[in-house]
């Protein structure tokens, strides 16, 4: 299969401190690639990189490039990158709208004005993201009122409204429940039918389940990326092995 | 005795909550008393007369209305989006540092010297001469520090998870603010402004010096000219009147319109902050 | 997640299942139709692919423990199948040696003509399918009847063992194929014991219970 988007000698520096080093990385598409690694490794930073989210910061600076099918994400609008590289924060943050004009902002943003074009994208993605039966008789409703796990999905919605092509997801379950967190979880084997998938995770349990390929990072490196079969049951690095096993992080 | 303390604490902040809300009913009440009967709703509109022993308060309430229009206009877009800009854009330097710090000192500065300053800038140096539109400068001059610091602060009070998520869609920095940013910023952004406009309504000292007269016998659009408020009306009346005693009823009735005015203004920002409000 | 990888192993230890029972029909059918094309489907084709299943089978326990941590029934089954494939291929090698001998015995006319040994692979080859059929629906009472039927087996084995004793005691010379057959009336009687190993986890599994070493063989005192 192809690689969707790929890091090449990615580095990324705040102001003097650099935070990640030389990073080689190649995401399969339609696949999960799980990001893991202890607090303060740069995974997050890394996924923020990916949809150039870290460009807000004011002293990021990047070396390196990254490349979605091949293009550098440097060399097209950062607009047009982000409708096709969707993202996914870890607390549920829906707009302060309702259920419905949540999933069809960015649809809207795209200029579709046409009520039923709308109608039948909001209700496919809500489809997509297994909450359409949930809230099909309120869509008019205020997203606020929605449980934790319901709003998280409504997220999922809102990003996948416009059909994007990557899913970035930054440790999108660790603010539900484990009901809601299984519902997700279940939720990403489906779309990885349809998105390529990177899934930034500080529960490795949540990468072996539902991941294909793992990329452990430490302290701004890539250490080991591969299977999640291989890195679950012969890691080779030894320092893989200490984190999956528990002896550190 | 933890409980005590706790009760007496919770006692005393009662006391000074409905201290301030009933010395302010106290007022109204007063005034409503001193002005004997002199109140009616042709008293809004009938000009003053015979030297101000008799008619209304119409001409100062155009003006201070008039007034606090235009001093909305001109320091609520400059206001506002210095404000957006030293949240969003400016960048983190000394002389940002330096701005932001000098702005917030002249918020503290007292009315006067912006009505001296006024005079100086607007009256002469801008040869404006004294005018509607010289006193209408020098109270947007005066607002700006507070609007621009309330709305910096509203933004700043903004959720950062919200913008990125609108960020995360494709949203550019306009669309963020209008269906993001605004939102949330908006009820203060709408307090720092009735605080401007309040004080655009009542603030003596900075039209004393550009523009505010005793007596004017035409009411005009024209802001080049000369205008009565309702302030300055209040004060001449209650302290340089000869007929003091005659005229004080009429000066408590229009103190009593003057609170009337705010009050509304207060309404109106509440209602809108409600409407807003209602999503969040 | 879960679900489909143990999906996944119960197909594959079906698989190898049915090439076992295959492999045992196949082996003593040589000898019966004195056809070597059957024992050398066992040699160079069934017997490799049960080898390989064991390797393939005993690689997704391995992935579905490390990445599923599965607990209670789940993990009972997961260790389950790491044994019972090991038994299965042990079956396989016994099912090679009965072909390889087949071929062997084939070449020369068959000492007596055979009744038991063709009943004791049929018996062998029904153990085993009712065993793993009692693992795959979790049904006891059809894994106690499989691991009863390993006596007549053993009963049979004695059997063919008195009488051939007899045909070299009768003539000397009969020894070699005499032998023979007894040698692989030894392989049956193994198939069919690793078979009734196989219903034991049956017991394992849907019970959580170690029936291990408790069988009727084993309580045979001598």
């Amino acid at each position: 299969m192809a690689i969707k988007i790929e890091a090449r000698d990615v580095s990324v520096y705040f102001g003097s401190t650099q935070i990640l080093h030389n990073v080689n990385l190649g995401i399969e598409e339609k696949s999960v690639t799980a990001i893991i690694g202890p607090s303060g490794c740069g995974k997050t930073t890394f996924l923020r990189t990916l949809n150039r989210l870290n460009d807000l910061s004011p002293d990021f600076r990047l070396e390196g490039e990254i490349l979605l099918d091949g293009e550098n994400i440097y060399h097209m609008d950062p607009i047009v990158l982000r409708r096709r590289v969707g993202m996914v924060f870890q607390k549920p943050n829906p707009f302060p709208m309702s259920i419905f004009d949540n999933v069809a902002y960015g649809l809207r943003l795209q200029g579709i004005k046409d009520k039923h074009l709308l109608q039948e994208k909001v209700k496919s993605a809500l489809i997509a993201a297994g909450l359409w039966e949930e809230v099909q008789n309120r869509l008019s409703s205020n997203a606020f009122d929605l449980s934790g796990g319901q709003q998280q999905r409504l997220c999922i919605a809102r990003a996948i409204a416009v059909d994007p092509e990557v899913l970035l997801m930054d440790e999108p379950t660790s603010a539900l429940d484990p009901a809601a967190t299984s519902r997700v979880e279940e939720l990403i084997l489906e779309l990885k039918k349809s998105y390529t998938i990177v899934l930034v995770t500080h529960n490795m349990y949540q990468a072996a389940r539902v991941s294909d390929f793992t990329a452990f990072f430490l302290s701004g490196y890539l250490v080991e990326f591969n299977k999640t079969d291989v890195i679950f049951t012969n890691p080779r690095d030894e320092r893989t092995q200490r984190y999956v096993t528990g002896k550190f992080g | 005795m933890r409980k005590a303390f706790d009760s007496i604490w919770v006692l005393l902040s009662a006391i000074a909550y409905f201290s301030a809300v009933v010395f302010v009913i106290w007022v109204a009440i007063h005034l409503y008393a001193l002005s004997r009967g002199k109140l009616s709703l042709a008293f809004l509109f009938t000009n003053p007369s015979s030297g101000m022993t008799a008619g209304g308060v119409f001409a100062p309430l155009f003006g201070s209305i008039y007034l606090a229009l235009w001093v909305l206009i001109i320091s609520a877009p400059i206001g506002v989006l210095a404000g957006v800009y030293f949240a969003e854009f400016a960048p983190d330097n000394t002389l940002t540092r330096l701005l932001r710090s000098s702005i917030r000192t002249l918020s503290g500065v007292p009315a006067i010297v912006y009505g001296l300053f006024g005079l100086a800038f607007f009256v002469r140096f801008m040869n404006l001469g004294l005018s509607l539109l010289a006193s209408a400068l020098t109270l947007s001059v005066m607002n700006l520090p507070v609007i621009i610091t309330t709305t910096e602060e509203a933004l700043r009070l903004v959720p950062n998870a919200q913008k990125e998520a609108a960020i995360a869609l494709g949203a550019n920095s306009w669309e963020v603010w209008r269906d993001v940013s605004f939102k949330y910023a908006s009820s203060g952004i709408v307090s720092g402004l009735f605080l401007a406009l309040s004080r655009a309504l009542g603030e003596t000292a900075p039209i004393l010096l550009t523009g505010v007269v005793f007596y004017q016998p035409t009411v005009t659009l024209d802001p080049t000219k000369t205008f009565m408020a309702l302030p300055y009306h209040i004060f001449i009346l209650s302290t340089q009147h000869s007929k003091f005693t005659e005229v004080l009823p009429i000066a408590a009735a229009s103190g009593f319109v003057l609170l009337l005015m705010v009050l509304f203004a207060r309404i109106l920002a509440y209602m809108y902050n409600r409407r807003i409000q209602r999503w969040l | 997640m879960l679900n489909e990888r143990v999906s996944e192993i119960n197909s594959l230890v079906s698989e190898m299942g049915g090439l076992v029972e295959d492999a045992i029909v196949k082996a003593i059918r040589t000898m019966v139709e004195k056809d070597p094309t059957d024992a050398d489907q066992v040699i160079n084709d069934l017997e490799p692919r049960i080898n390989e299943l064991e390797k393939r089978i005993d690689e997704e326990c391995l992935i579905t423990l490390a990445r599923y941590q599965p607990v209670a029934h789940d993990l009972r089954r997961v260790v389950a199948v790491l044994k019972i494939d090991k038994d299965l291929e042990r079956m396989g090698d016994h099912c090679e040696n009965i072909a390889r001998r087949a071929k062997e015995i084939i070449k020369e006319p068959l000492l007596k003509p055979l009744i038991d040994l063709p009943r004791m692979a049929e018996t062998a080859q029904e153990i085993t399918k009712e065993a793993l059929d009692s693992f795959f629906k979790e049904d006891t009472q059809l894994a106690k009847q499989a691991i009863e039927k390993d006596v007549l087996v053993d009963q049979l084995q004695e059997q063919i063992i008195r009488e051939l004793i007899s045909y070299i005691l009768a003539d000397p010379r009969n020894i070699n194929k005499a032998l023979d057959l007894i040698f692989t009336s030894k392989d049956l009687e193994r198939i069919s014991d690793l078979a009734t190993n196989i219903a034991e986890e049956t017991f394992f599994l849907v019970e959580g219970s170690d029936i291990r070493h408790t069988g009727p063989k084993d309580q045979r005192k001598d």
